[in-house]
């Protein structure tokens, strides 16, 4: 709620416009009942003139406070999204964790339109219709302690037994739901990405079964929860009748012309509470959303001044993923001074990548240095660009996405110029691109290598950066990687080894090999194996 | 707007409906009756009455539960199927959009089930209510029934003078802050690049720009919407003041009302506007949903046939091709070629890369048909060495297995292939997890695992693609070793990319002219 502070007038006045078009809501029912009774004692007809006109007067302001209140509470609750999106960018940009599968994606999405709800549906109405009820209490002083108990037991129940009644039962569903869900997913992507093997072996079939059980599975939760949601407005119905008959027979005798009246007034705010009992059932679920979001903010790193990058002096890294019993790292010791041209090859899962990574997070075995002083992580930032593993792109226009949205100095000339290098010139700067989907691997490769043309930096950090390219492609990325002054490259692709300075070959998280092209040629280790099997392709 | 849902369900849902209204009416008409005892006969309300009002409100209350929950279970049953259906249309392709896929199964689905869930069911239940409230009100007070008749007009002429406009407005705004929406998620999604170009501030100004550009277009849309929703709310009010006025003056001039009738008409009349007034609303939520069954049904079209068109009668030979053409759309690979593989020994075939060979691979494996052309291969008991490997949170022991192997079996195949040796350093052994894709072996023995994946089914053909791992010496002679000792019993069909591996070939086959031809310059 502390997020709501700059919006409080906002709120303030849209509960108040909710509560007055309640309250002139149910008067209108109440007061068209009374007219009927009335009507029939044969009262001087301007009264019935001027009942339906208030009638219709308190329908029109309805209307209008209706209207308005949505405006304000949208607005505000807009606002603290707009502020909350904010926020948790600042503090996402600032942690470590991975973001980039599609289900942490559309959890995090899901959060979002939770607190929306949480809102718009929830808060708001909540208090709006409390308040109703409680002066709908108040009114029934008037018929007695009877009439009190009544009104505040059926409050009492709509607003707090049902919601909590179902709260668990629902909370739980949801949860589960989330759980099936996440299943489903790694389910999924091992099945989208495993395929080709299933398919030869026949066990598409086993494993499409296993996958349509978790759909069935989050259908039956679907199903639960629409049977709680059901059963919440039926029990509410089951009140409102046994109130209707239970004023019939309390009243009947003393006041009967107020029958009509009372009667269409329990209707008409049956019918504007009962809405939200579903969404306050989902309190507990949607309050776990809420805690997510909220999440405090670290305060900013300071920006430290530019300091050129002489070395990356890496000593004795290991390294071990939280949730792995290996270490992917082992003892990794090696130097690179600016001017050198490395590349790091070993098979696919011996540890390049991961090498790279740390040296991009930085650690206590990563050791900056510029001059003989020791720099922090921000200097690598500061003097590399970097070619990671996975590459990000935006929903933006070619040229937001080269600059960062402008954050990078390149006229759009050189972009289209770029382009053009890259073979891509299908794009002008101003087409939009969206993250998934459109964009090929190879597209993603050479779009990301413009990027770093734009960067214009000293260092280049590069994970594989020719893969997923045609020949001539992949020599027209060497020649322009290979002329940057310094370079560390991760490579499988080894056409150009021989005009890197250093070649260090991984394996099983070590490096087991390391020096210059022609002196681990002549040596004929590893290096030399993996330049003859390279070259004894047809 | 299509309700695309088939007729059975519409026509269950509008007679599950018109059940629901009838009680609904028949408990207005009984408390109706009581009240009129009470207010002007001033009777004690008679215990009938009250008994079959309360009676019908309870029926009603059910008949609404089982609608919601019946049409939720039907909605969420005809979700399944459509997931189902997506999931069918995976194929090898899919690998390269799984983004798009997953995205249709988790993020499109999901705002598309509202439309069959809600939509769909509120819909008939407000036609079907519409039209028994004005059948009901001919029979109570007819007067009522025109003026509903006379008033229900403005809201769809409403809609064609304003709210069309609006309409189209506000989709095409929708879809834009769609676009807006998801920017914040892929910054999120993109923050490492972000962070690594450090341009944080520029990208924080530009979402904090885009936040309040956001907030004024959907207060833009809103405004519309709700504006929409103010306008039927005016229509209702005028609605139900004329048929108040009406009746009060039926009362007090002409006399030509009961009490009855009255309160009856006055019960029905919000009933009626209401549901107009809930139309007009669900109108615009059904659209948006529409544009998500879309994203959807465009991956469904996508998808590609799986269909066998192998035929698995072989005798002499292992693979048999008759007159096949091969081919993607309109470039041509192979052209009416024949050729048989023998049942045994290792086939190497050769080409330049881009000319079909390992389309031509695809085609043995079932999953490329071919355009022209019989298939036939000996049996359907295949393995297959992909150069590609997908290993991911699954355990080397799983991995092997698959679940259809003992740990013995998993154990003697990994010890045929020399590597327990380095899995038995590993703290779990053959159970160790792997993460990440970081897996705790040299290249040449991740080679070896997925060689025992394919092998430990001792399958009858084995069709690879020669490893482009880097693989040390001793993993090189084992692997050929082990290849020249197995096709003895199996056919291998290999894509050869290397010469060592050519010298244990029994036959060498190459690529030219969209034709496979014996031989070929080494």
């Amino acid at each position: 709620m502390e997020y709501l502070k700059s919006e409080r007038k906002n709120i303030f006045y849209s509960i108040l416009l909710g509560l007055a078009g309640g309250l002139v809501g149910v008067s209108l029912f109440g007061l068209s009942g009374y007219m009927i009774s009335l009507s029939f004692f044969d009262p001087p007809f301007f009264i019935i003139v001027l009942i339906i006109a208030v009638i219709k007067f308190f329908g029109m302001m309805k209307g209008a406070f209706k209207y308005i209140e949505r405006l304000l509470s949208h607005d505000a609750t807009f606002r603290l999204i707009g502020r909350l999106r904010l926020n948790y960018f600042k503090t996402a940009i600032q942690n470590h964790a991975d973001t980039h599968s599609v289900k942490f994606i559309q959890r995090l999405n899901q959060y979002f339109e939770e607190v929306e709800n949480y809102y718009i549906r929830i808060v708001y109405p909540y208090i709006v219709a409390l308040l109703l009820s409680m002066l709908l209490i108040l009114l029934s002083i008037y018929f007695g302690a009877v009439f009190v108990i009544m009104s505040t037991v059926v409050a009492l129940v709509l607003l707090y037994a049902i919601p909590k009644m179902f709260e668990k039962r629902v909370t739980n569903d949801l949860r589960a739901r989330n759980g099936v869900e996440d299943a489903l997913y790694g389910r999924l992507y091992h099945y989208i990405h495993d395929f080709t093997d299933l398919f030869v072996t026949g066990r598409t079939q086993d494993k499409k079964k296993e996958i349509s059980q978790e759909i069935s599975r989050v259908r039956a939760t679907e199903d639960k929860v629409a049977f709680s949601d059901a059963a919440m407005q039926f029990i509410a119905q089951l009140l409102q009748v046994a109130a209707l008959l239970f004023i019939i027979f309390w009243l009947y005798e003393d006041m009967p012309l107020l029958v009509p009246m009372i009667m269409l007034l329990v209707l008409s705010y049956f019918d504007l509470v009962m809405p939200v009992m579903q969404p306050a059932s989902r309190y507990r679920s949607v309050k776990e959303a809420v805690g997510v979001l909220n999440a405090e903010t670290s305060p900013q790193p300071t920006i430290t001044k530019d300091v050129s990058l002489d070395q990356i002096d890496v000593r004795l890294l290991d390294y071990r993923y939280a949730t792995a019993s290996v270490d992917v790292l082992k003892g990794i010791t090696v130097n690179f001074r600016r001017g050198e041209k490395h590349a790091i090859i070993g098979s696919s899962g011996s540890g390049k990548t991961t090498l790279l990574e740390r040296i991009i997070e930085g650690g206590p075995s990563i050791h900056l240095i510029h001059g003989s002083e020791e720099v922090s992580q921000e200097g690598l930032l500061q003097n590399a660009s970097i070619m990671p593993q996975h590459l990000d792109f935006y929903n933006a226009s070619v040229i937001d996405n080269v600059t960062l949205f402008g954050h990078l100095n390149r006229a759009r000339e050189e972009v289209v110029e770029d382009l053009e290098l890259m073979e891509m010139s299908y794009y002008t700067p101003e087409e939009m691109i969206e993250f998934t989907g459109r964009l090929s691997g190879g597209e993603q490769k050479r779009l990301h290598f413009i990027r770093m043309l734009a960067e214009d930096k000293s260092w280049w950090i590069m994970d594989e950066p020719t893969a997923r390219l045609d020949d001539r492609l992949k020599q027209k990325l060497w020649d322009q990687i290979l002329a940057q002054p310094t370079v560390i490259v991760s490579t499988h692709d080894l056409s150009r080894l021989e005009e890197f300075d250093y070649i260090h070959y991984m394996e099983q998280g070590s490096i087991i090999e390391s020096g210059g092209y022609s002196r681990l040629m002549a040596e004929k280790g590893h290096v030399y194996q993996a330049v003859q099997r390279f070259n004894d392709y047809l | 707007m299509k309700l695309n849902i088939p007729k059975k369900y519409i026509l269950l849902y509008t007679l599950m409906s018109m059940m629901g209204v009838a009680a609904f009416v028949l408990f207005g008409h009984n408390l109706s009756l009581v009240l009129e005892e009470i207010v002007i006969e001033k009777k004690t309300p008679a215990v009938k009455g009250m008994t079959l009002a309360g009676l019908f409100f309870i029926i009603y209350a059910m008949l609404l539960m089982i609608y919601r929950v019946t049409s939720a279970k039907i909605a969420n049953s005809r979700i399944e199927a459509l997931t189902t259906e997506l999931i069918e249309k995976i194929g090898d392709g899919t690998k390269k959009q799984s983004e798009a896929m997953l995205n249709a199964v988790f993020v499109h689905m999901e705002k598309y089930r509202p439309f069959e869930k809600v939509f769909i069911p509120t819909v008939i239940q407000t036609a079907v209510k519409l039209a028994v409230i004005i059948i009901a009100s001919f029979f109570v007070h007819k007067n009522a029934a025109f003026i509903m008749l006379f008033t229900a007009p403005f809201v769809p002429l409403y809609y064609i003078l304003v709210g069309l406009r609006t309409k189209d407005e506000s989709e095409a705004q929708a879809t834009q802050f769609d676009e807006l929406g998801t920017l914040f998620l892929n910054l999120i999604r993109g923050k490492d690049t972000v962070r690594y170009t450090q341009s944080q501030q520029t990208v924080i100004d530009r979402l904090r720009s885009f936040n309040s550009g956001y907030v004024k277009e959907t207060m833009n849309i809103l405004k519309y919407a709700f504006q929409s929703t103010l306008m039927l709310e005016f229509i209702t009010i005028l609605g139900i003041g004329l048929i108040a006025l009406e009746v009060g003056l039926q009362i007090i001039i002409f006399d030509g009302i009961t009490f009855y009738a009255a309160f009856f008409t006055l019960l029905l009349a919000p009933e009626f506007y209401n549901a107009l007034k809930v139309l007009g609303i669900e109108f615009h939520n059904g659209k948006l949903a529409q544009g998500h069954l879309d994203r959807i049904e465009v991956l469904i079209d996508q998808g590609e046939p799986t269909e066998e068109y192998r035929i698995f009668n072989a005798q002499t030979s292992a693979v048999t091709l008759e007159g096949v053409s091969m081919g993607h759309g309109e470039l041509s690979l192979l052209e009416n070629v024949n050729l048989s593989l023998p049942k045994t020994g290792l086939t190497a075939i050769t080409g330049p890369s881009g000319i079909g060979k390992s389309t031509f691979m695809r085609m043995l494996l079932g999953l490329h048909r071919p355009a022209e052309g019989a298939l036939y291969l000996h049996t359907d008991d295949i393995g297959y060495i992909s150069d590609e490997v997908y290993f991911s949170d699954t355990s080397i022991y799983d991995y092997v297995s698959d679940g259809r192997y003992s740990e013995e079996d998993v154990i003697s195949i990994l010890e045929r292939l020399d590597l327990m040796g380095s899995l038995n350093n590993l703290e779990q052994g053959i159970h160790t997890e792997i993460v990440n894709h970081n897996i705790p072996l040299s290249g040449g023995e991740v080679v070896r695992l997925k060689m025992a994946r394919a092998l430990i089914r001792k399958p009858e053909i084995i069709i690879m693609d020669e490893p482009t791992e880097f693989l040390d010496a001793t993993t090189e002679e084992m692997v050929l070793s082990y290849l020249d000792e197995i096709k003895h019993e199996s056919a291998i069909i290999a894509v050869v990319h290397r010469r060592k591996l050519l010298s244990i070939a029994d036959a060498h086959y190459t690529f030219a002219d969209r034709n496979i031809v014996r031989g070929g310059a080494l």
